[in-house]
C-alpha cells in the first residue's frame, strides 16, 4: 500500500507540474502582437513569440479570420480574444502545446406573445447573457440569437407589459415563444429594473397605437395622427389630405397594410385616416434606406402590421363618439391555431343631420338633403397550424361619400318633380395573402400576395318630371387604378454576423385615368356621350438583397434593388443602392449615417391648386423618366432610463419631377400627360424630437426644419421655387400626465408654417364672342403662401375596470382658442363690394367624445 | 348623445371666413392685346392693361400716344404714333388673306409688346338646308364643303327680329343659343349642358369633305327677352392656330368645358411680353328666314 501511496503521489506530481507547465505557458508573456488576417499565420506568430505550439483541424481554423494588436500581454488574453472572435475554444493544453477547437454555435428564433391572445408582439426588448447588442422583435413579434453558450439568459422588456426572465439551453431550444402579460397599473418595481437592462436605440418612427392615445378631431384616436407627430412629417396643408414627408408629396409615400398597398389614405379632406386603431398592432415609418423590399415612392413607407386576432378567447370592443362608432371583435375559430379579427367603422354625420334638414324644410316644397360619411372595414384571417407555418388573409374595404340632393315635389297641375343630385366619393378595396415559413431558425420566407384597387367616383345629376315632359342632364366621371402584386422574400441568418434579406417581387399596374360620361334626356332631343382617355397597364419587377453586418458597437445595413418597369411602349431599369450605418457610441449615444437612392415609377397628376380632391394615378411615359431622389440623412440619438432625444440632418436630390408646363391642372380631354414638363428638385432639413417621461407623466417634443424646391425649364423664369409640400417650420408638444391609475390628462400642440398655393397675380379683360370676360392671370405658380396653422387640443382619458369588461372615456377640446386655420382660398369681395382674397377655415373649437367598451 | 352630435356638426359646418394679405403677391403689368381680325377688314383692335388680382380690368382704361409698327410678310408697312383713344386703335390697312402679319405696339412704360398671326385663306362653302320648327325648338341642318388641308373652325349663331323694349319695337339681332349633339365639336359637353351661342370644331374627322351639321336652337331663349326672332344668322369662320388655341382656353378656364377637372389656368396667348390675341379670320355668313 505504501508503494501504491508513493507511486500516486509521484503520479501527481508530474501531474501538478505538467499543469503547472501549462499554466505557465497560457500566462506566457507577449510583448507586442500585430496580426491581421489568417488565424493560422496569427498563431505561427505567437507559436514564435512563446514557443507553444497549437494543434487544430484545419478546417477549424483556416476560414477564420483574425485582427490583434496588443502589447505587454498573456497567450491568455490573445487567446480570449481568439475565442471570443472566433468562437474557437481553447479546450486542452500540455506540454507539448494547445489545442484549438471550434465552439459548438446554436441559433435561437424566439417568438414574442401576448400572454392572454396570443397577438404577435413587436417592438420588445431583448437582452440576452454575453449580448454585445441589444435587439428587439420585429414586425411579426420575432427575433434571432446568435449564441455559443450552453445555457442563456433572455430578457424581454416592453413596457406595457411584466418583464419577462427565460433561462433556456441553446442546444435544445431552437425555437422559443414567450409570453408577455401585460402590466394592469405600472409600479416603481418595473422602471427601477430599468436601468440594469440594455435597451435598443429605438427609433422615434415606430409607434405602437396602444402606447399612444392622442385624441383628435371628435375624440377620435387616430394612428396617423400619431405619425404626424414625428418629426420631419406634416400635412399637406391644415385639413389637407395626405402626408409630407421630408418635403415629399402624398404620393411619394406608400402605405402598406400587411404588405398591401393602400393608395387613399385619409378620410373626409383629411379629417382622419384609414387605419383605424383598434385593427393594428404595429406601425414602422421609415424614411432613411427605405426596405428595398417596398422601396418605390420617393420619401417615406409606412408599414402597418394589422392585429391577428386573439386565439385564446373571443374579445370584442365597441366605441361610440361624436364623429364616428365603431366595433372590433376578434377570437379563435380553432384555439390556438386560427383567429379571426373584424373591426368596422362608420361616421354618422349624415345620420344626425337629417332629422335637422327634415325640420328645416317641413313647410316648404324643396326638400334638401346633404351626406357625408365614410367607413372602414378591416377583416383578417390568421392559421398558425404549427411554429414553422403562419397564413393570414386580410381584406380592407372602404371610402368616403359626399351626396347633395335636392327634390322639388308640387302637386300642381304640371305635377311638377324636380331632383338635383351631386355625388363624390371614393373606395378603396385591400385583399391580402400572407405565409411566413420558418424552414430553420437561420432562415424564414415570405410569400405575399395582394390586390388594391382605389376608384374615384363623381355625379352631378339634374332632372324634371312634369305631364308630358321628361328632362334629364348626368355628367358623370371616374378614374381608378388597380395594383395586382406577389413578393418573396427570405430572412437568412449567414452567421453570427450576417443577416442576409433577398426578394422578388412584381407589380402589375392598371390606371384608368379618366372617364366622363354625359347623358341627357329630353323633349330636343337625347345624347349619351363619352370621354375617355384608354387604360394603360403597366408592370414593375424587382429583385433585392440587402445584408446587414454587426460589428463591434454597431451595425452596417448595404444592399442593391434592381427594379424594372415595363409599359407597351417603354420599359425602364433602376438600380438602387443603400447603405446605412449605426455605430453605438456607447451605451447612451449613437451615430446613424444613410445613403439611398430610390425610383418611382407611378405618380399622382400634380395639381397645384385648390381643386375638386381628386388623385389621378398615371405611370411614368416614354417621354418622363422615373423619378428619382439621392438621400444623405444622418442621426444623433441619446437615450437615458427616462430621456430619449435624437437630431438629425437630411439632403434628398431629385431627379425627373413632374410639374404642368404652365402650371395647370388637368384638362379633361385626350393626353393626360401633355403639358406635363420634369425638372429636378431638392429637400433638406433638420429633425429635432426629444422625450422625457417619468412614471406619472411624459413630454414629447418634435421640431422639423424642412424646405423643399424645385427647378422646372419653362416654369416660374427657370428658377428655383418652393414646392406645394415646402412648409418649413413645424412644432408637435404632446404632454401626458397621469393622475392616477384610472386617468389622464393629455395637451397636444401643433403649428406648422403654410405651404405654398398658386393663385392669379393679375386680371385682365378679354373680347369673347363679342362679350366682355374678365381673365386670370397665372404668372408664376406657388406665388402665395397660406398663413401658418397652429391648435392647442386638450383631452381628458379615463379607463375604469369592470369583472367582465374595461371602459375607456374620452373627453376634450380640439382647437381650444378657435384658431382659424385656412383650408382654403378664394377671390371674393370685401364689406365695401370691392374684390378680395379670402380664406377659408373650418374645424373652430370643438368638443371631443369618446366611449369605448373592451370586453 | 343627439345634442352632442347636433352642436357638433353646427361647430363643423359654421366654417369662417378671412380677408388675406395681398402684400407678397407682385405682379408685372402688361399691355393686353384684344385683336381678332376678320379678313379684308382694317387692322384694329384694344388694347388695355392687366391690373392687380383685387382691381377690377377695363377695356376702355388706356388713351394717348402709342407707338406702333405693322409688318406684312416681313416687309415694313407702319411705323410711327398712333392715337389710343379709350383703348381703341385702328391703322390704315386692310387685313389680306394669305398674308403674315406683324404688330408691335409700345405704349408708356408697359414692355414692348409683339405679336403675328397668319390670315387663313379659305373661303368657305357653307349651304343652308333646312330649318324645321318644332314644338319647343328649331332645328337647323346645313353642311359645309372643307377645303383640302387642316382647318380650325368657329361656328357662331345670332337671331334677326323684332324686340320689345319699354312699348317701342325694335330692329334687334342678338347672340342665338345652340345645341348639338355632334361630337366634332370641342366643346360638345359645354354645348350639351348649356345651351351656347358658339363653338368651335376642327376638320380632324372630315378634311376635304363635305360635313353635314344639326343644330338645335331652344324657342325659350327668345321668349325670355321678348323677342321676336324673324331669321337666323349663321357665321362660320376658319380661324388662325392662335385665335383657335385662345378660344379653346378660354372655354376650358371657364370651368364648363373641363368638368369636375377644369381649373383657371393658363390663358393661351400669342403676344410676347404681353397678354391677348392678335389673330385673323376668314368667314363666311348665311341667313335663314323663319315662318
Amino acid at each position: 500500500m505504501r508503494w501504491l501511496r508513493i507511486l500516486c503521489y509521484i503520479a501527481l506530481f508530474f501531474l501538478g507540474a505538467v499543469h503547472a507547465e501549462a499554466q505557465s505557458n497560457l500566462d506566457a508573456p507577449i510583448s507586442a502582437l500585430e496580426c491581421k488576417g489568417n488565424l493560422s499565420k496569427c498563431l505561427d506568430l505567437l507559436t514564435n513569440q512563446t514557443n507553444v505550439s497549437f494543434n487544430y483541424k484545419n478546417d477549424v481554423i483556416e476560414k477564420s479570420k483574425f485582427q490583434i494588436k496588443v502589447q505587454n500581454t498573456t497567450l491568455r488574453a490573445v487567446l480570449d480574444e481568439v475565442r471570443e472572435k472566433c468562437d474557437i475554444d481553447y479546450a486542452y493544453s500540455n506540454a507539448i502545446g494547445i489545442t484549438l477547437v471550434q465552439r459548438p454555435k446554436f441559433y435561437v428564433l424566439g417568438s414574442l406573445v401576448h400572454a392572454t391572445s396570443s397577438e404577435r408582439l413587436s417592438g420588445v426588448s431583448i437582452t440576452y447573457t454575453s449580448q454585445r447588442l441589444p435587439l428587439e422583435s420585429d414586425k411579426n413579434g420575432l427575433f434571432s440569437i446568435y449564441t455559443t453558450q450552453d445555457e442563456l439568459e433572455i430578457i424581454a422588456y416592453h413596457p406595457l407589459f411584466q418583464l419577462i426572465k427565460v433561462v433556456i439551453k441553446p442546444s435544445e431550444n431552437k425555437f422559443i415563444y414567450i409570453k408577455l402579460t401585460p402590466i394592469v397599473a405600472l409600479n416603481e418595481i418595473e422602471v427601477n429594473q430599468l436601468d440594469s437592462i440594455k435597451l435598443p436605440f429605438k427609433s422615434f418612427d415606430e409607434l405602437s397605437p396602444s402606447q399612444k392615445i392622442v385624441p383628435t378631431v371628435g375624440g377620435e384616436t387616430d394612428a396617423f395622427n400619431n405619425i404626424k407627430l414625428l418629426p420631419g412629417v406634416s400635412n399637406v396643408s391644415f385639413g389637407n389630405r395626405g402626408l409630407i414627408v421630408r418635403g415629399g408629396g402624398p404620393d411619394q409615400s406608400s402605405t402598406l397594410i400587411d404588405g398591401v398597398p393602400v393608395y387613399k389614405t385619409f378620410h373626409l379632406l383629411g379629417l382622419f385616416s384609414v387605419l383605424n386603431s383598434s385593427s393594428i398592432n404595429n406601425i414602422k415609418v421609415h424614411k432613411d434606406g427605405l426596405p428595398l423590399k417596398y422601396s418605390n415612392r420617393l420619401s417615406s413607407v409606412i408599414d402597418v402590421g394589422l392585429n391577428n386576432g386573439n386565439k385564446q378567447k373571443t374579445s370584442a370592443e365597441a366605441d361610440i363618439g361624436i364623429l364616428s362608432s365603431g366595433f372590433s371583435i376578434n377570437g379563435p375559430i380553432l384555439k390556438d391555431k386560427l383567429s379571426y379579427a373584424l373591426t368596422a367603422r362608420r361616421t354618422y354625420f349624415d345620420l344626425l343631420s337629417l332629422p335637422i334638414q327634415r325640420l328645416v324644410d317641413r313647410n316648404s316644397d324643396l326638400k334638401s338633403t346633404n351626406r357625408l360619411w365614410c367607413f372602414d372595414i378591416f377583416g383578417k384571417i390568421h392559421f398558425q397550424p404549427n411554429y414553422k407555418n403562419q397564413f393570414s388573409l386580410m381584406s380592407y374595404n372602404g371610402g368616403d361619400q359626399l351626396n347633395f340632393e335636392t327634390r322639388f315635389l308640387v302637386d300642381n297641375e304640371k305635377q311638377t318633380d324636380e331632383q338635383t343630385k351631386s355625388g363624390l366619393g371614393w373606395r378603396n378595396n385591400l385583399v391580402g395573402f400572407q405565409w411566413h415559413y420558418m424552414a430553420n431558425s437561420r432562415i424564414q420566407t415570405n410569400l405575399e400576395v395582394s390586390r388594391s384597387t382605389y376608384n374615384l367616383n363623381f355625379l352631378d345629376r339634374y332632372s324634371l318630371y312634369q305631364k308630358e315632359l321628361e328632362l334629364v342632364n348626368e355628367l358623370s366621371y371616374s378614374n381608378g387604378l388597380s395594383d395586382n402584386r406577389i413578393t418573396m422574400d427570405a430572412d437568412i441568418i449567414l452567421n453570427k454576423n450576417n443577416m442576409l434579406q433577398v426578394g422578388t417581387g412584381f407589380i402589375r399596374y392598371t390606371f384608368e385615368p379618366f372617364k366622363q360620361n354625359y347623358n341627357t334626356k329630353n323633349l330636343i332631343s337625347s345624347f349619351d356621350t363619352l370621354l375617355t382617355t384608354q387604360g394603360v397597364t403597366a408592370t414593375e419587377s424587382m429583385v433585392f438583397a440587402e445584408n446587414k453586418t454587426y460589428f463591434k458597437g454597431g451595425n452596417v445595413v448595404y444592399g442593391m434593388g434592381i427594379r424594372y418597369f415595363n409599359s407597351d411602349t417603354f420599359n425602364y431599369i433602376r438600380l438602387q443602392p443603400k447603405f446605412i450605418l449605426t455605430q453605438n457610441i456607447n451605451r447612451y449615444n449613437q451615430l446613424k449615417f444613410g445613403f439611398s437612392v430610390v425610383n418611382q415609377f407611378i405618380h399622382q397628376a400634380p395639381n397645384n391648386n385648390l381643386g375638386l380632391p381628386i388623385d389621378i394615378w398615371l405611370p411614368i411615359s416614354a417621354q418622363f423618366k422615373p423619378m428619382n431622389v439621392t438621400q444623405l440623412s444622418s442621426k444623433y440619438v441619446l437615450k437615458k432610463t427616462s430621456f430619449e432625444s435624437s437630431a438629425g440632418v437630411f439632403n434628398k436630390y431629385y431627379t425627373n419631377m413632374l410639374e404642368f408646363a404652365n402650371g395647370g391642372p388637368l384638362k379633361g380631354e385626350g393626353d393626360l400627360t401633355k403639358n406635363l414638363v420634369s425638372g429636378i428638385g431638392r429637400a433638406y432639413g433638420l429633425e429635432l424630437a426629444s422625450k422625457y417621461s417619468k412614471s406619472d407623466y411624459s413630454i414629447y417634443a418634435a421640431y422639423t426644419y424642412c424646405r423643399s424646391l424645385l427647378t422646372v425649364a419653362g416654369i416660374n423664369d427657370n428658377l428655383a421655387y418652393f414646392s406645394r409640400y415646402d412648409r418649413p417650420n413645424e412644432v408637435n408638444i404632446l404632454a401626458e400626465h397621469k393622475l392616477n391609475a384610472k386617468d389622464k390628462l393629455i395637451v397636444s400642440f401643433s403649428y406648422a408654417s403654410g405651404n405654398p398655393i398658386t393663385i392669379p397675380s393679375s386680371r385682365y379683360m378679354a373680347l369673347v364672342n363679342g362679350e366682355q370676360v374678365i381673365i386670370e392671370e397665372f404668372e408664376k405658380i406657388n406665388n402665395f403662401r397660406l398663413p401658418s396653422t397652429h391648435h392647442v387640443d386638450i383631452s381628458y382619458v379615463h379607463t375604469k375596470s369592470y369583472a367582465r369588461f374595461r371602459s375607456t372615456l374620452i373627453l376634450g377640446i380640439y382647437n381650444i382658442y378657435n384658431q382659424h386655420n385656412p383650408f382654403m382660398v378664394y377671390l371674393g369681395v370685401n364689406k365695401n363690394d370691392e374684390p378680395s382674397l379670402k380664406s377659408r377655415s373650418y374645424l373652430p373649437v370643438m368638443p371631443m367624445f369618446k366611449y369605448t367598451l373592451s370586453l | 348623445m343627439k345634442i352632442i352630435g347636433y352642436l357638433f356638426l353646427a361647430l363643423t359646418l359654421a366654417s369662417c371666413e378671412k380677408e388675406l394679405s395681398l402684400d407678397k403677391t407682385q405682379f408685372e403689368k402688361k399691355l393686353v392685346l384684344n385683336c381678332i381680325i376678320a379678313k379684308d377688314s382694317l387692322i384694329q383692335g384694344k388694347l388695355s392693361q392687366s391690373v392687380g388680382l383685387l382691381s377690377v380690368p377695363s377695356l376702355n382704361s388706356l388713351s394717348g400716344s402709342m407707338n406702333i409698327v405693322l409688318k406684312r410678310n416681313g416687309i415694313l408697312l407702319y411705323s410711327d404714333a398712333a392715337i389710343l383713344d379709350s383703348g381703341r386703335f385702328s391703322l390704315p390697312y386692310i387685313a389680306k388673306v394669305n398674308s403674315e402679319y406683324e404688330l408691335q405696339v409700345v405704349f408708356g412704360d408697359f414692355p414692348a409688346v409683339k405679336a403675328k398671326d397668319l390670315v387663313p385663306a379659305n373661303s368657305l362653302v357653307v349651304e343652308m338646308d333646312t330649318i324645321i320648327e318644332q314644338s319647343v325648338s328649331y332645328r337647323l341642318k346645313f353642311s359645309l364643303k372643307d377645303p383640302p388641308g387642316s382647318h380650325k373652325y368657329l361656328l357662331q349663331l345670332s337671331s334677326q327680329g323684332k324686340q320689345l323694349v319699354e312699348n317701342d319695337s325694335l330692329d334687334t339681332q342678338i347672340p342665338t343659343d345652340f345645341t348639338s349633339s355632334d361630337k366634332v365639336f370641342l366643346s360638345t359637353l359645354r354645348t350639351v349642358i348649356l345651351d351656347n351661342s358658339y363653338s368651335l370644331f376642327d376638320d380632324a374627322l372630315f378634311e376635304g369633305q363635305k360635313k353635314g351639321f344639326e343644330l338645335v336652337i331652344p324657342k325659350d331663349q327668345f321668349t325670355v327677352n321678348s323677342f321676336k326672332p324673324q331669321r337666323i344668322v349663321l357665321r362660320l369662320s376658319c380661324i388662325s392656330e392662335n385665335m383657335f388655341s385662345y378660344y379653346k382656353s378660354i372655354l376650358e378656364n371657364t370651368h364648363i368645358y373641363g368638368g369636375p377637372l377644369a381649373n383657371g389656368f393658363g390663358q393661351y396667348s400669342n403676344v410676347d411680353q404681353g397678354l391677348g390675341i392678335f389673330s385673323f379670320y376668314t368667314f363666311t355668313q348665311k341667313e335663314i328666314p323663319l315662318r
